[in-house]
């Protein structure tokens, strides 16, 4: 606790304090009232005050297609999420590791990457379903959405990996190699297991950015709309809780795969003990 | 293993690594000779090469020039599997997903041994380190004297005919690092192989090794044997690095009965034996004293002893019990360090407090000559006990 030698907190502890809570309330409140009225009785509108709780409007997202395509949207959303967060780790996991040696280009292959972070993704998904039409080919989330998304995944997905792999101490490749592994057996043996909890954050990086991305996705997912650009229409056509009913469940479905990957992270370093691996 | 090349005699031959073109190379043009079944400690500051040594004999570096022979065998250019060498790294580098059974086994493992049979061998390497009940645990459950066991067991599994180890005391306290490097030495003799041991430490290194080598910036400085490392080193650097003895220093003013009478910087005369060297008058000459054979008196004030070889006076500059002796540390007044390890028997029938002016005197027959600024010794192959 902040004291002074008397017992009293200093004037600036409450100033502080203060300036704490309004951001709190700036940061969550929004929110918070999403998921409040999400819980709107039957005959709520979409605004205070709570007219009854009910949970009639979750029902409604499942039941008729009145609050559009959302079970369909969803499902492309996280198949599209998965897939991308494998691609992200395949490739991400493979260019950490090669980047370890300084092969020559390596700084302008870096910086090529990390380019299209700062670019703004309006204008990757423009250019990219411009490409598109110039090369006469739809445009589809299955492929340029895909595409798309992963200019914003991989270059992520890469800098987490070298934060990861910054940690790695290179002495357990040679002590596999001293012992005899070959190339193949000390990455599967050896650096993958240990990189193991840092390769599920990229992962759960990749399936995050993916799930809510709407500034590449948006000209790039052709006539299907992933959820984001789905609650998007939503939005200007839906005069109902509904809306906040798929701000809820989105909500829910994001805190389930963070928790589900930072329980998995947690359990391997349980099980190796007081966080070995890393020194 | 096939029992025919189990011969560990390590040589290295004009061996020069550079990592980076123009900067000063890591190991300077380097030989040295270390036998089959000894012990061998690389000594010297960090930066000195010795590590690179080590890591060029097992393999994870590859020499810029010259060769490395293992068992009169050029293995220069083999994998570190083929070399029969097995190395111990500095943090142990033991698997954290594994258990430290399977940490054991994994050369085994990676051999293609059946799960019984290289289970059934790393149980019995783990016995002979008595971890055989941690045999399930993961290494980071282990306390560090315990890792560096199972590391061990984990190198040996291979039946190597040469150990590396880099620094494989420095991870453990004090109380741990003594014993186990009485553990090592008993280790090394058991098993018979060659043991090549990378510290800084001086005092590890002589306790165990039967070879110690002196090194500083990319060379050798001396190669020899524990004892005479310590009683006989050949230079100054080696002198001050050991740190057993003065270093004493002075110009030629007349030989006196196969001795060098030498003048100090502070006006003090020396005597160097000479043995078979010769030395012309006027010349700088080098000389070590042993600090255990330094006799410490009070100096009476308007007490002078310029008349007397052998002896300085000074001022008593830091005095540090170490239990069974006294350091003191004198201060000549020309810089170099000039230490007295006194007995403490001695010491404290009267013992003299910082400041106090004292002389320092001791026998002709402590003193060395060293090679410094003469011709230098024509090899530094080391010659293994």
């Amino acid at each position: 606790m902040l004291k002074t030698a008397t017992g009293k907190r200093p004037w600036t502890f409450y100033v502080l304090a203060a300036f704490f809570v309004l951001f709190v309330l700036f940061l969550y409140g929004p929110m918070s009232v999403i998921y409040i009225l999400s819980f709107q009785g039957p005959e709520g509108g979409l605004t205070f005050p709570m007219n009854g709780v009910s949970t009639q409007w979750f029902h409604e997202l499942v039941e008729n297609g009145r609050s559009g395509d959302i079970a369909g949207s969803f499902q492309r959303s996280i198949l599209l999420a998965a897939v991308a967060s494998v691609l992200t780790v395949v490739i991400c996991v493979a260019a950490g590791l090669g980047f370890r040696r300084r092969f020559p280009g390596a700084g302008i292959v870096f910086y090529l990457v990390i380019a299209s972070l700062v670019m703004p993704g309006i204008f990757v998904g423009l250019g990219i379903s411009l490409g598109f039409q110039l090369l006469g080919l739809e445009t589809d989330w299955r492929i340029s959405g895909l595409g798309a998304q992963l200019t914003w995944t991989l270059p992520f997905g890469l800098l987490v990996m070298f934060a990861v792999i910054g940690r790695f101490n290179r002495s357990f490749e040679e002590a596999a190699r001293d012992l005899g592994a070959t190339a193949w057996q000390r990455t599967r043996e050896v650096t993958l297991p240990i990189l193991l909890p840092g390769i599920i954050g990229v992962a759960l990086f990749g399936f995050t950015l993916s799930y809510d991305e709407f500034a590449r996705t948006v000209l790039t997912a052709g006539s299907e709309n992933t959820l984001p650009l789905e609650i998007w229409a939503m939005t200007t056509n839906v005069t109902s809780p509904a809306l906040f009913a798929v701000g809820t469940v989105t909500t829910i479905i994001s805190f389930v795969v963070i928790g589900v990957s930072l329980g998995s992270i947690a359990l391997i370093q349980r099980r190796r003990g007081r966080g070995a691996g890393t020194h | 293993m096939s029992a025919t090349i189990r011969n560990g005699q390590i040589e290295v031959v004009g061996v020069t690594k550079t990592y980076h073109p123009g900067a000063p190379p890591a190991v300077d043009n380097l030989d040295l000779r270390v036998e089959h079944g000894s012990y061998c400690c690389l000594l010297g500051p960090s930066g000195c090469g010795k590590t690179t040594i080590l890591r060029m004999i097992a393999g994870h570096e590859a020499p810029t020039e010259g060769d490395i022979l293992i068992g009169g065998r050029n293995v220069t250019n083999l994998q570190p599997v083929e070399r029969g060498t097995a190395m111990m790294f500095q943090s142990y580098a033991l698997f954290p997903h594994r258990s430290v059974l399977d940490n054991v086994a994994f050369a085994l493992k990676m051999r293609g041994a059946s799960k019984t049979e290289r289970h059934g061998k790393a149980r019995e390497l783990l016995q002979k380190v008595h971890l055989e009940a941690f045999a399930n645990r993961l290494p980071a459950q282990l306390s560090g004297g315990q890792q560096q066991r199972v590391a061990l067991a984990r190198a040996l599994i291979t039946n190597p005919r040469v150990l590396l180890l880099d620094e494989p005391l420095s991870a453990l306290d004090e109380y741990l690092r003594l014993r186990m490097r009485g553990e090592l030495r008993r280790v090394q003799r058991e098993l018979g192989i060659t043991f090549i041991h990378v510290t800084h430490t001086q005092l590890e290194a002589i306790a165990v090794a039967d070879t110690v080598v002196v090194m500083a910036q990319g060379k050798i400085e001396q190669a020899a044997s524990a004892r005479d490392i310590f009683f006989a080193p050949r230079n100054a650097y080696v002198t001050r690095f050991i740190g057993g003895q003065n270093v004493l220093s002075g110009a030629v003013e007349r030989m006196s009965a196969g001795s060098a009478i030498a003048v100090t910087g502070t006006g003090a005369r020396i005597e160097i034996p000479l043995g078979t060297a010769h030395v012309a008058p006027g010349e700088q000459i080098f000389g070590s004293v042993r600090r255990d054979r330094i006799a410490v008196r009070r100096l009476d004030p308007g007490q002078s002893p310029k008349d007397q070889v052998n002896a300085f006076a000074g001022e008593v500059h830091a005095i540090e019990n170490q239990g069974s002796y006294v350091k003191v540390t004198i201060d000549a007044g020309d810089g170099e360090e000039f230490v007295a390890n006194v007995l403490d028997e001695d010491f404290f029938v009267d013992p003299i407090d910082i400041g106090a002016p004292v002389l320092a005197s001791w026998a002709a027959r402590d003193v060395r000559l060293l090679d410094d600024g003469r011709t230098r010794g024509s090899s530094a192959v080391a010659a293994a006990a």
